[in-house]
Order: C-alpha cells, then sequence, then structure tokens
C-alpha cells in the first residue's frame, strides 16, 4: 500500500509489544498492562480490516437499499405514500452507481436510510397486522446478512465458539455486486 | 432535539418517540441532550425508580466532558478520606492497587489494618468498585451493596463493608467490598474473555456444576420481602410490569445512546412489547449469571463467590435461566454436540436440576421470551452504549468498550433464529 498505513500499524504494534508492554508489565499496574495488550489486539485487528472499510460500507448501504424498496413496494402496494423512503432509496441506489461517491457521501446517505426504515419499523405495532408482518420479514431476511457481515468483520476478535460458523468477510464481499461499481 | 429531519408517512402511524441517529461528523444531539428531550424518553419509557435515576443522572452529566481517571495517588486520597468518614480509631491502608476485571467500572484494591467493630484488631484486603463518568451500564452501586447484603446467608459473595451511593467522597458512587480469592476461568482454559464461551475440565464441572445450579435456584427462592432492598421496585405478580421495566430499560438506553439506526433492533422491541409475559412468582434475579462471574478455588472445586450483582432485580426468573443458558456463554463438550451451559452442565441437565432444587417450574414459553429480551439486551450495550462512551472518552475502559462491540453481533445472530422459533 503506497500510503504506507499498513507498515506504520505494523510499527505501532512491534513499538507495544516489544518495547511498551514490557516496560508496563515492570510497574506491575495490571489494568495498565491489560489496555497495552488490547491496544495492540485492536491495532492488529484494524491492520487486518482497514482496507476493506469502503466495501464493508457499500455492501451493508446495498442490503439497506434492497430493504429499503422492498419495503417500499409494499407500502405502495397497500397505498400507503412513504414519499421519506422513496427519496433515501433512490439516493442510496445513486450513491452506490456513482464510483466516486466520498466516504462521507456514503455515510449521510446510509444514516438517512437506516433512520427511515427504522422509523417506519417502530410505527408497525400500530399498522395493520398482514403488512407488519410481510415488512418485519422484509427487516429480518436483509438484516441477516449485514449481522453475517458485521459477525465477519469482527471475525479475527474471536467472541464466537464456533468459529467456523463465522463468514469469511472477503467470501461475503467477493459475491456482493456492490464491488464491481 | 427539535430539527428532525423526517417529516411523518402520510399513513402509517407514528411512533410514540423516534429520535434518528445522526451522521458520524455531526454535532449530535446525545452528546448534549437538552432537559426536555431528556424528560420526553423518560414519559414514553418508565423503568424502576432507581434506574430512572441512573439513567437520568448520565444524560445530564454527558455534555461535562471526558473522562479524567484519578492518580493511583488521587485514587488513595479518596480512600483515606472515606475511611476518615467510616472507621472508628485509627487505620492503615497498604498495597493499593488498580484491579482488572469486567469491561465496565474502576476496581481500586488495598488492604486495610483496623479495629472492626464486631471482630476487633482486622487486617482485611478491600475492593472499591466505582463508577466512571459513563459506562457500558448504568447501574446503581446502592443497589448492589445492598443485595449483596441481603444475600450473604443464601450464597457466597463478598462481604459488603460502606457505600458512597452520591460520590461524596469518591469522584462518583462507589462501594466498598471484601477481595474474594479465587479464579474467574480454569488456569488451562484458553477462551477469549472471561465468561466468553469457558471450557472447564470434566472433573470441575462435576465438582462446579450442581453448585452453579443450586445457587441459581436458591437466589430464585430466596423470600426478598423482609429484606433491606429499599432501591428495588417489587412488580406486581399477575401482570407483565416487571417485562415492561427491563424493556423500557433497554429502549431507553437504545434512544439515549446510539450512534445508528437498526431496523433490526426495532422490530424486535415491538415483538417484545407485543408478548410481555405475565409474572408468577417475583424472585431476586441476578442479572448477569454465568461463568466469569463467580470465582472458585481450583482445587477444591468450590465457588467462593458471585460478583457482578450490578444488573440485579426484583423479577421472572426466565430471565436469569435464559442468560445463563446463552449460547455466547456456554461450550461444546469433548463430543462437540453437548451444550454445556456456562461450560458447565448439560442445558436439559440444567434445567431439570434447576426445578428439582428450586420447586419452580420452567415454562418453555416465558423461557424463549427472556431469550429474545436478553439478545435484544444484548444489543443495545455492545452497540448504543459503548458507541456513545467511546466516543466522548467517558470511561478508563474505552479500548474495551470499542472490543465489546464486537459481542453484539454473535448475539443478534442468535436472535435472528430464536425469532425464527415458533410459540
Amino acid at each position: 500500500m503506497s500510503d504506507r498505513i499498513i507498515n506504520g500499524l505494523g510499527a505501532c504494534i512491534n513499538s507495544i509489544n516489544q518495547v511498551i508492554g514490557p516496560a508496563v508489565e515492570k510497574t506491575g499496574d495490571s489494568l495498565a498492562c491489560e489496555q497495552v495488550a488490547l491496544l495492540a489486539k485492536y491495532l492488529e485487528f484494524l491492520t487486518q480490516r482497514i482496507n476493506f472499510s469502503r466495501d464493508r460500507t457499500r455492501y451493508e448501504l446495498q442490503q439497506y437499499t434492497f430493504m429499503g424498496a422492498e419495503i417500499l413496494s409494499l407500502l405502495s402496494a397497500n397505498n400507503i405514500e412513504a414519499d421519506i423512503l422513496s427519496t433515501a432509496t433512490a439516493d442510496a441506489q445513486l450513491c452506490l452507481d456513482n464510483p466516486n461517491a466520498t466516504n462521507q457521501e456514503l455515510d449521510e446517505i446510509s444514516v438517512l436510510l437506516k433512520a427511515e426504515i427504522s422509523r417506519i419499523t417502530r410505527s408497525l405495532r400500530k399498522a395493520e397486522p398482514g403488512l407488519r408482518k410481510l415488512i418485519e420479514q422484509v427487516v429480518h431476511r436483509h438484516s441477516r446478512a449485514i449481522v453475517d457481515i458485521r459477525r465477519a468483520w469482527c471475525k479475527p476478535q474471536n467472541w464466537e465458539s464456533d468459529k467456523d460458523a463465522v463468514p469469511e468477510l472477503e467470501a461475503i464481499l467477493k459475491t456482493a455486486s456492490t464491488l464491481s461499481v | 432535539m427539535t430539527d428532525v429531519k423526517f417529516k411523518q408517512s402520510s399513513v402509517l402511524p407514528s411512533p410514540d418517540i423516534f429520535y434518528p441517529a445522526e451522521a458520524e461528523g455531526a454535532k449530535q444531539w446525545r452528546d448534549a441532550p437538552a432537559d426536555a428531550d431528556v424528560q420526553a424518553i423518560r414519559n414514553i419509557y418508565p423503568v424502576e425508580d432507581e434506574f430512572d435515576l441512573m439513567l437520568t443522572r448520565k444524560m445530564q452529566r454527558r455534555a461535562l466532558g471526558s473522562y479524567k481517571m484519578p492518580t493511583l495517588e488521587e485514587m488513595s486520597g479518596y480512600v483515606h478520606a472515606f475511611l476518615n468518614a467510616h472507621v472508628k480509631g485509627e487505620f492503615s491502608v497498604k498495597d493499593e492497587c488498580w484491579l482488572t476485571g469486567g469491561a465496565s467500572k474502576i476496581q481500586f484494591g488495598f488492604t486495610l489494618d483496623w479495629i472492626d467493630p464486631e471482630r476487633g484488631r482486622s487486617t482485611d484486603q478491600l475492593v472499591v468498585r466505582m463508577e466512571p463518568a459513563e459506562s457500558l451500564n448504568a447501574t446503581s452501586r446502592r443497589r448492589e451493596f445492598e443485595i449483596i447484603r441481603a444475600i450473604a446467608d443464601v450464597v457466597p459473595v463478598p462481604r459488603s463493608y460502606w457505600m458512597d451511593p452520591e460520590g461524596q467522597w469518591f469522584p462518583e458512587p462507589a462501594i466498598v467490598y471484601g477481595f474474594i480469592t479465587g479464579r474467574a476461568k480454569p488456569s488451562m482454559d484458553r477462551s477469549r474473555v472471561s465468561g466468553i464461551g469457558t471450557q472447564f475440565s470434566p472433573q470441575l464441572r462435576a465438582e462446579l456444576g450442581p453448585q452453579f445450579t443450586r445457587h441459581l435456584a436458591a437466589i430464585h427462592t430466596y423470600d426478598w420481602r423482609n429484606a433491606d432492598l429499599g432501591s428495588f421496585n417489587k412488580p406486581k405478580e399477575g401482570t407483565t410490569q416487571a417485562s415492561l421495566w427491563q424493556l423500557n430499560r433497554a429502549r431507553r438506553v437504545w434512544e439515549e445512546d446510539r450512534g445508528e439506526d437498526m431496523p433490526l433492533v426495532e422490530s424486535v422491541a415491538n415483538w417484545l412489547e407485543d408478548n410481555m409475559p405475565v409474572l408468577d412468582h417475583a424472585s431476586i434475579l441476578h442479572g448477569d449469571y454465568r461463568a466469569g462471574n463467580f470465582l472458585f478455588n481450583e482445587d477444591e472445586g468450590k465457588i467462593t463467590g458471585w460478583l457482578d450483582w450490578e444488573r440485579c432485580y426484583i423479577g421472572d426468573r426466565h430471565r436469569d435461566l435464559a442468560w445463563a443458558t446463552s449460547r455466547l456463554f456456554g461450550s461444546l463438550a469433548e463430543d462437540g454436540k453437548t451444550f454445556l451451559v456456562s461450560g458447565l452442565v448439560p442445558e436439559q441437565q440444567f434445567f431439570d436440576d434447576y426445578q428439582r432444587f428450586s420447586g419452580l417450574d420452567i415454562d418453555p414459553k416465558r423461557l424463549h421470551y427472556f431469550r429474545v429480551l436478553n439478545t435484544y439486551q444484548s444489543m443495545v450495550g455492545p452497540i448504543a452504549s459503548t458507541y456513545r462512551v467511546v466516543r466522548l472518552g467517558k470511561s478508563h475502559q474505552d479500548i474495551v468498550l470499542v472490543l465489546v462491540e464486537g459481542a453484539a453481533y454473535p448475539n443478534a445472530h442468535d436472535l435472528l433464529n430464536i425469532l425464527e422459533e415458533r410459540y
């Protein structure tokens, strides 16, 4: 990587593990020792994940765009207007289709879209039960994909007993159409 | 927070409250909430009185800036000032040090040489457990102090000495309790974090497993009605009050802390409100009953003390049962198939023994409900609270909380699977 970020992170990790950590250990400060180890651990995690950050953002936005479009279709079929969701979903797709979209633009549209779907979902307790069930099924189906990429993202942190059951980040991203943009 | 960017959908009814999350780089209202917004959330989501105090205090102090951890010398000064006010006669303090463990509270150890009114001249190892400015859970030291005192004859717990519930002597609310010796996980265990997927040897399982189950039964059948538990609300049996308080607590935290919106969380909250079970028997609940929260003597195979009572409340036993049997806290036996509750007891045996020890039955439908509630709560803290605490630099363990977020997604995965089960 030409910007040498990975190199820099590696140097930080080496410094913590070889110089700072042993020095802190000699002080007997258990809290400091614990946090030094966690610092190195987090930097190692960052080293493994930093190059995938934008792809993950795009992948999640793509899933929320699918979710928004399906909910929009259900609302429309029930003659329920959803102007904000319609605009947010369309804007999100435009952003995904634009290879020059900045990270900030991706972030901002993602925030708007997730908020509007969430607001609609929260309101469903007062909605017609049949429609509610259909929308919640859409939410759950696409949430599974989002949860899975986050499990994959955190896989190096070793949270799950059955590590083989956790999907690989690269595999998820490879199959995602968003990577082609 | 009055500038909500979203107009209401024309036909779908509006939710009672909804403050959208804001972009990472934006000025976020949750970083410095107005009193009116704090009050609006309180009104929509009523919780137990003590938790209301804790959560409101959190929000009122949120804009005060990041946390500055006291130095060892400063903490020593607080300890001496506190002891001057609470210990009669001469005393001396030594062996002061920071302690590790957990992901939320500050723990400071010291040895106190003093004249105990009950035992005379004594030398005790003590622990100060104190809030940072904000943490993973806004919980009550008063409540922790009360329950440890109340339940000391029921299960092994540290001796609770004193409390500073308002932070009069310490910079934040604190309790002082006795140090208990023991291990949080086996010496040979290679699990990731204490209490997550702990692996006990067959021998330790045989020794500790029955104690694990028996202690839970004892806690749940303890007659709390005459105990000094002034900071606990007592839910009415035959109502859904206890479940609603807990659901509201999680919903309130989500509304107060989150940095992103998640439709899944909203959908689950709806389900939880629709399916609240009626309380049949009000029990004391530990709230975080699992491996990692008890210490044990590895040579004797004996549990020496139950810690971390901060999530304790009076409610439905199925909440603890569902928590204890969470996939995250358990592990598989050598056959690679048998799920061991907290790495200790096969699940069905755990349920059978519990019912035998307690005389209380286990209702699969209510167990299912609390599995959903627990996983919901286990998403709210790691996703919402860790974000806010770290963003504002509010704790002494921000680096721990950064990593804790990762615990949310196995829970979310379980949640989606649990919701597919039919009851």
